[in-house]
């Protein structure tokens, strides 16, 4: 039995729609991350869940049971906002304790659970203190702590990192992720940075504008991202992307760009050949590649004449910033590589296997098999995950 | 070092901005100190005095004016009559505006929440004598509205203003309506000012209404609850237009039937503009302004220990 599923649910305020026909869940112990840039409507989810907003339609399944006719209080769920929410007027001993005392639980034990988890979060010193007095770090746990005394049967976090600074931010997570492993609670997770999603979640759901693109395993988004936007989401520095267009020419295909008028030969028919169906001659389609899989000089795959433009120094690698045509790429070298200078031509190549490509509507297509103009699968086209629709 | 620094700026240079801005404050200063403190002060003082309006023939008497209080049965029967009516207004106005900005803030999305709350405050900007002369129709123990609906019900019709147990439970009634708006206000803008996501917190916490309210709404407010509090007792001891109005003073014999309504303005008033007894007035005026101060301290005591201000 799944912790949470979402079966069809929209979300509208009025006439305008946040969130379009979700359906996912999230296993018993799992950890989920849910991802996307602001007003993605990733809040909603997390507050649906909650029971603080209510789905236009479709059903949400808490457990085994319908969420609609369960309270918030019911739902057994410890929730962390992202401005930590503390009870302002009273100490963090009673924060901790407040809801166990809402449901009229017997002193002593309300007393043991919460220096159990005091111990856990580290701020068994401060339990007399008000949240006025706690730095950002010790309000942050104060607050984890809190949904945690619940034993909550769900852990939903809303970007609970996101106002701590730097440091502190990744011993969290470190810590976030260690607990969960503890006390595996079923945990949403929700954030707008793909570091945090990529390290900690068992899977990744990757939304904008109100729509899933994908839900996978970290590795699944990161080498068969479903849609363009999720490609460029995810890894830093960002994937390469650019605007291509394949020719058929005779048995070979030709690749070229809207910005750049040399075009390049691809010599690989294994690459295209009968993978790209025969009727069509011309095919306009994104091409993606991640820095890290450039190579430079010649080689396998595709090979480009790049104009570098700028070096971004950073110790250990090097990020090369390239025109081609008026599309620009960065790839990386290690710190021992010789470096080009800005101004210099550079052939690059990207092996054939490390090519993503992208239909004009931004989905992954695969060139393994044909592909039919107009008969796309409706979205998300989550590749290798373990969603059903 | 910083001999040197100093040394750059001349000593005791006021900036001109400084004169320019008590020039611009001076107007109100003024108008303050010539229509507030100055009469206050001239109050004290002529409280020592068998004072005369011409003031040559008045006459220092010293604390004889408040000896002379002390010993007026009808003095300590206005005292008593006016903590009568602070002890029923600052619980009523203070729980009821809170319980009604409660109600309003439920139904704040709602479009015609607006005019809900204006028709709330509504009262509060009435001239206090033209509606009091409406409610004396409105409390007449015959004609009036208010009997009238008690009789459909089969209660019973209390005399209201003309007898002595319901004269002040009616002016209290008037009162009530026409101070609670601006209580209501000032509480609707402290519930919209409390942060979203700590009711939030609290309701995922499983808080029940109730609950919610007593250990967060409650203690969120309560700098405004304090504020409030201190203002209903300021302004219920100092009422005087509404009962003036509402209990014969413009028949000449404002206070009530057998002085029930007599609160302490109402005496202060009938002492110096009827009996012409300045002085004795004064001395009345300043044991209510030592009242006043004392409850407004022992509210403050209090406030300390149960106020949180974030």
């Amino acid at each position: 039995m799944d912790a949470v599923s979402f079966l069809g649910v929209s979300k509208n305020y009025g006439a305008q729609s946040v969130l379009c026909d979700i359906n996912f869940s999230v296993a018993q112990g799992e950890f989920l991350v849910i991802v996307g840039p602001s007003g993605c409507g990733k809040s909603t989810i997390l507050r649906m869940i909650a029971g603080l907003d209510h789905p236009t339609d479709g059903t949400i399944l808490i457990g085994p049971s319908d969420a609609k006719h369960l309270s918030p209080g019911e739902r057994n769920i410890g929730m962390v906002f992202q401005n930590y929410a503390l009870y302002p007027h009273l100490s963090v001993y009673e924060n901790l304790a407040f809801a166990m005392k809402a449901a009229h639980m017997p002193k002593a034990r309300i007393q043991e659970r919460v220096c159990k988890v005091a111990v856990l979060i580290q701020l068994q010193n401060m339990l007399k203190k008000k949240p006025g007095e706690l730095s950002g770090g010790q309000k942050q746990r104060v607050a984890l702590g809190r949904a945690l005394v619940r034993e909550p049967s769900i852990f939903l976090l809303d970007e609970p990192l996101s106002n701590l600074d730097a440091i502190l931010r990744e011993k969290m997570r470190v810590d976030l992720r260690q607990i969960h492993d503890q006390t595996q609670i079923s945990t949403i997770y929700v954030t707008h940075d793909q570091v945090e999603a990529m390290t900690m979640a068992d899977r990744i759901l990757v939304m904008q504008k109100g729509e899933i693109h994908q839900i996978g395993t970290p590795e699944q988004i990161y080498a068969q991202p479903a849609t363009l936007f999720v490609a460029r989401f995810f890894g830093s520095p960002a994937m390469n992307t650019a605007q291509i267009i394949l020719h058929q020419n005779e048995n070979h295909w030709i690749l070229s760009s809207p910005n750049h008028s040399q075009p390049i030969s691809v010599d690989n028919s294994k690459m295209f050949n009968n993978r790209i169906h025969h009727e069509k001659h011309q095919m306009n389609v994104w091409l993606g590649f991640r820095p890290e899989a450039v190579h430079e000089g010649t080689g396998l795959g595709i090979s480009l004449k790049v104009t570098v433009f700028q070096l971004e120094k950073l110790g250990a690698r090097t990020h090369i910033h390239a025109k081609w045509g008026s599309d620009t790429f960065v790839y990386l070298l290690r710190h021992d590589d010789a470096l080009p200078r800005i101004g210099d031509d550079v052939m690059i190549s990207i092996p054939y296997c490390e090519l993503h490509w992208f239909d004009q509507a931004q989905r992954r297509i695969s060139l393994d098999r044909p592909v039919v103009a107009g008969n796309f699968q409706k979205l998300p086209v989550a590749v290798g995950n373990t969603w059903e629709a | 070092m910083a001999t040197v620094i100093e040394s750059t700026k001349p000593a005791f240079r006021i900036p001109w901005e400084t004169f320019l801005g008590f020039g611009l404050l001076l107007p109100s200063m003024l108008v303050f100190l010539v229509f507030y403190y100055a009469p206050a002060v001239f109050l004290a003082y002529i409280s020592f005095f068998h004072w005369n309006i011409f003031a040559s023939q008045s006459i220092f008497v010293g604390l004889s004016n408040f000896q002379i209080l002390f010993k007026q049965p009808l003095f300590w029967q206005s005292l008593l009559n006016s903590l009568y009516y602070a002890a029923v207004m600052v619980p009523a106005s203070t729980m009821i505006s809170l319980g009604i900005a409660l109600l309003l803030r439920e139904g704040i999305r709602f479009k015609r929440g607006a005019i809900v709350r204006s028709m709330v405050f509504l009262p509060h900007v009435t001239p206090i004598v033209a509606t009091s002369i409406i409610w004396i129709w409105l409390f007449d123990p015959q004609f009036g509205l208010l009997n009238a609906i008690l009789g459909f019900f089969h209660l019973p019709q209390p005399g209201w203003l003309a007898s002595t147990h319901w004269a002040m439970p009616a002016v209290m009634i008037y009162s009530l309506w026409h101070s609670i708006g601006l209580y209501t206000v000032l509480f609707l803008g402290a519930l919209t000012t409390l942060p979203r996501s700590v009711l939030e917190a609290a309701q995922v916490d499983g808080a029940k209404k109730w609950y919610l309210f007593k250990r967060i709404i409650l203690p969120l407010v309560s700098p405004v609850t304090f504020f409030v509090i201190v203002l209903a007792t300021i302004d219920s001891l100092q009422s005087f237009s509404q009962i003036y109005t509402l209990t014969g003073g413009p028949h000449g014999g404002a206070g009530g039937p057998a002085f029930s309504t007599t609160t302490d303005s109402i005496l202060i008033y009938e002492t110096a503009f009827i009996y012409q007894h300045f002085s004795l007035a004064s001395a009345m005026s300043l044991m209510l302004f030592l009242l006043i101060l004392l409850l407004t301290l022992a509210q403050k005591w209090i406030a300390d220990r149960f106020v949180f201000y974030r």
